[in-house]
């Protein structure tokens, strides 16, 4: 199956060795220097032919007698962001010499920096990518050459893919959570029950548990008081991505820590790993689902299982399949789960995406995932100083493209205060502390009336 | 025009990603061509020769990888026929210089110019050169005897050698079938 980890792709030329430049040179030489010492009658001649002579000899003698197919291999198959994997090629013998070349996958660094290295039997050439997703290595077709130059063939090693994780914010942030819904789990209901967190002291009534009275306030009041106490319960946490677009704000210097060089996909994917990672530890239900074609989506589920499926679906994921097709719309929903939108809010099919959740019951919390640097004044300004530099402001190409992203922005600022008029808190992704204020304050209003929406 | 000016400059830009092994190699086939004209020159001053002698060596600097250091050798022959009986000493500079150039040149095609080389290599394609540096003297010591024997037949000695190193290669050009 082409394309999937692990899995060879492309077809490969066979090695078929063949004489090099260099002794085809001495084959020339050899005959022009021997013809003309015969026709001039020059037997000094032969001095400068016999060099050339033996190198004709010696490749002869070293003609390869049978094909030695090389075997290439990739150290690994999946890693996270910032790691690096090795692709390595090697022939059966010392005699050969491999020259290797990888073409800088997309969104990678290689090292050697030209992603090329000759060696002696062996050659390894280390890829590091700098994104998440699905990456393709594919090497250039390699040179194997006899280790004296006498012989050389031309090889396809096979291309290969590795699967990169998303780079994972700091752990913390929290555990509060605005509708627990589930029978069991750490988050304190509203409603009294078994649990560890203590509601409030009350009059003993029939049916309490003994073992729940509190001797000490008994003694002073002279009546049985017991712990009344929360209980426990997880819920369902649906992590939304929005995968319809890719916004940046330079092609070049991409990462995905969530600086100013990463894309909106790069920070949503980020965001939705860590929130996933997060509930998961908590032992929550966490569910993902991708509005665009780049991720897909995954049903709710918990444990380590499931945090091992939504990094491995993370891994897999196509960013060049962004911007490719409309919007996939969330399928069921349980009234009261949490949904955490990570997106940019440029599409309009997203904001109502957004409000369809809101009015199916949900806790709706937006991620904003527009790049920190995109559009911002500071950016805006004029990038030379000076004639020179004013000069190369009016020839770059998309001379006011930030301008154009500086208005979008300021659009989208009434798109945001809707939000926020209907109870939709928008928060920057900062890492997942970011977020545990303001769930928390979601939170402690779960019992305040609600706002009317229209 | 714009993109004349532009594809010097990207030829340019390739130079500097060159590794040092490959400024030395190039320096070596400007040396060791020197090597072989210096003697020839000395012999008969002739700029006839001279001239396109030093351009191809020039232009077999830059581009070591094709057949520009053939066309330096094929010029180092013709000038060796043009100075006439001298003996073979003389030659022995020449032919070294000559097959230092074409060891050169073979060296700079191991791999990309950009591409560092692990040691190993190098030191395992120096094994074919010296092999040829030693036989251009065997080369010599045997050419200045049979020089010395004044045989009616060399001229028939001489071309069936040639005839024999003709086959070989023949052999050698012959393409391998691998099994």
């Amino acid at each position: 199956m082409a394309g999937a980890p692990g899995q060879r792709s492309g077809s490969r030329a066979r090695f078929d060795p063949r004489p090099t430049v260099a002794v085809v040179r001495a084959a020339v030489m050899l005959v022009i220097t021997g013809a003309m010492a015969v026709l001039v009658h020059r037997i000094e001649l032969v001095v400068l032919a016999v060099p050339f002579a033996v190198w004709c000899a010696l490749a002869v003698a070293r003609r390869p007698r049978t094909v030695t197919e090389p075997e290439d291999q990739l150290s690994t198959h999946r890693l996270a962001v910032g790691q690096t994997a090795e692709y390595r090629l090697t022939t059966p013998g010392e005699d050969m010499v491999v020259a290797l070349t990888i073409p800088r996958p997309e969104r990678s660094d290689v090292e050697p920096p030209l992603g090329s290295v000759v060696g002696s039997g062996t050659a390894a050439v280390r890829v590091r990518p700098e994104r998440w997703g699905r990456h393709e290595i594919a090497p250039a077709e390699t040179s194997l050459t006899d280790s004296w130059g006498m012989w050389t063939g031309r090889w396809s090693p096979r291309a290969r893919t590795v699967n990169v994780t998303p780079g994972l914010g700091t752990p913390g942030g929290g555990d509060a959570i605005p509708h627990p819904i589930g029978l069991v789990g750490i988050h304190p209901s509203r409603v009294r029950g078994d649990g560890s967190s203590l509601a409030e002291i009350r009059p003993f009534v029939s049916g309490d548990r003994l073992r729940r009275i509190n001797w000490r306030v008994t003694s002073r009041t002279g009546t049985l008081h017991t712990n009344a106490t929360t209980a426990e319960r997880d819920t369902e946490v649906l992590v939304v991505i929005d995968t319809l677009a890719d916004y940046a704000v330079q092609q070049q210097g991409r990462n995905d820590t969530g600086g100013e060089n990463s894309t909106s996909l790069d920070i949503s994917v980020a965001a939705a790993a860590t929130i996933a990672d997060h509930y998961l530890g908590l032992g929550d239900r966490v569910g993902l689902h991708d509005l665009g074609r780049v991720i897909g989506s995954i049903p709710a589920g918990s444990g380590s299982r499931q945090r091992a499926v939504i990094t491995d679906r993370l891994a897999r994921g196509w960013a060049e399949r962004a911007s490719a097709g409309g919007l996939r719309r969330t399928g069921r929903l349980r009234p009261g789960s949490l949904v955490l939108c990570c997106t940019p809010l440029i599409d309009p099919d997203v904001v109502e995406e957004v409000l369809r959740l809101l009015h199916r019951g949900a806790a709706v919390l937006v991620v904003d995932t527009l790049p920190p640097g995109l559009g911002l004044p500071e950016v805006t300004a004029i990038h030379g100083t000076g004639l020179r530099g004013r000069l190369d402001d009016r020839m770059r190409s998309r001379r006011f493209w930030d301008e154009a992203w500086a208005i979008r922005r300021l659009e989208r600022e009434s798109v945001v205060a809707g939000l926020n008029r209907l109870g939709v808190p928008v928060v920057t992704w900062q890492g997942i502390g970011s977020l545990a204020q303001l769930i928390g304050a979601l939170a402690a209003n779960r019992s305040a009336p609600r706002m009317a929406r229209h | 025009m714009f993109s004349f000016v532009e594809d010097i400059a990207e030829y340019l830009e390739r130079f500097r990603y060159y590794t040092r092994e490959q400024w030395l190699l190039r320096g070596l086939i400007i040396v060791a061509g020197l090597v072989a004209l210096v003697p020839l020159w000395i012999l008969v001053p002739t700029p006839f020769l001279g001239v396109p002698a030093v351009l191809s060596l020039l232009v077999a600097a830059a581009i070591p990888r094709g057949h520009a250091v053939s066309v330096f050798c094929v010029i180092v022959v013709i000038w060796a026929i043009v100075v006439g009986a001298v003996g073979p000493w003389w030659l022995i500079p020449v032919a070294i210089g000559a097959v230092v150039v074409h060891w050169a040149g073979a060296a700079t095609a191991v791999g990309p110019s950009f591409a560092p080389v692990d040691p190993v290599v190098w030191r395992k394609l120096l094994v074919p050169l010296v092999i040829a540096v030693v036989a251009v003297v065997v080369g010599a010591v045997l050419v200045a005897l049979l020089s010395a024997v004044t045989l009616p037949a060399s001229l028939v000695l001489v071309a069936l050698a040639v005839g024999i190193l003709l086959a070989a290669a023949g052999v050698a050009l012959w393409p391998a079938r691998p099994r």
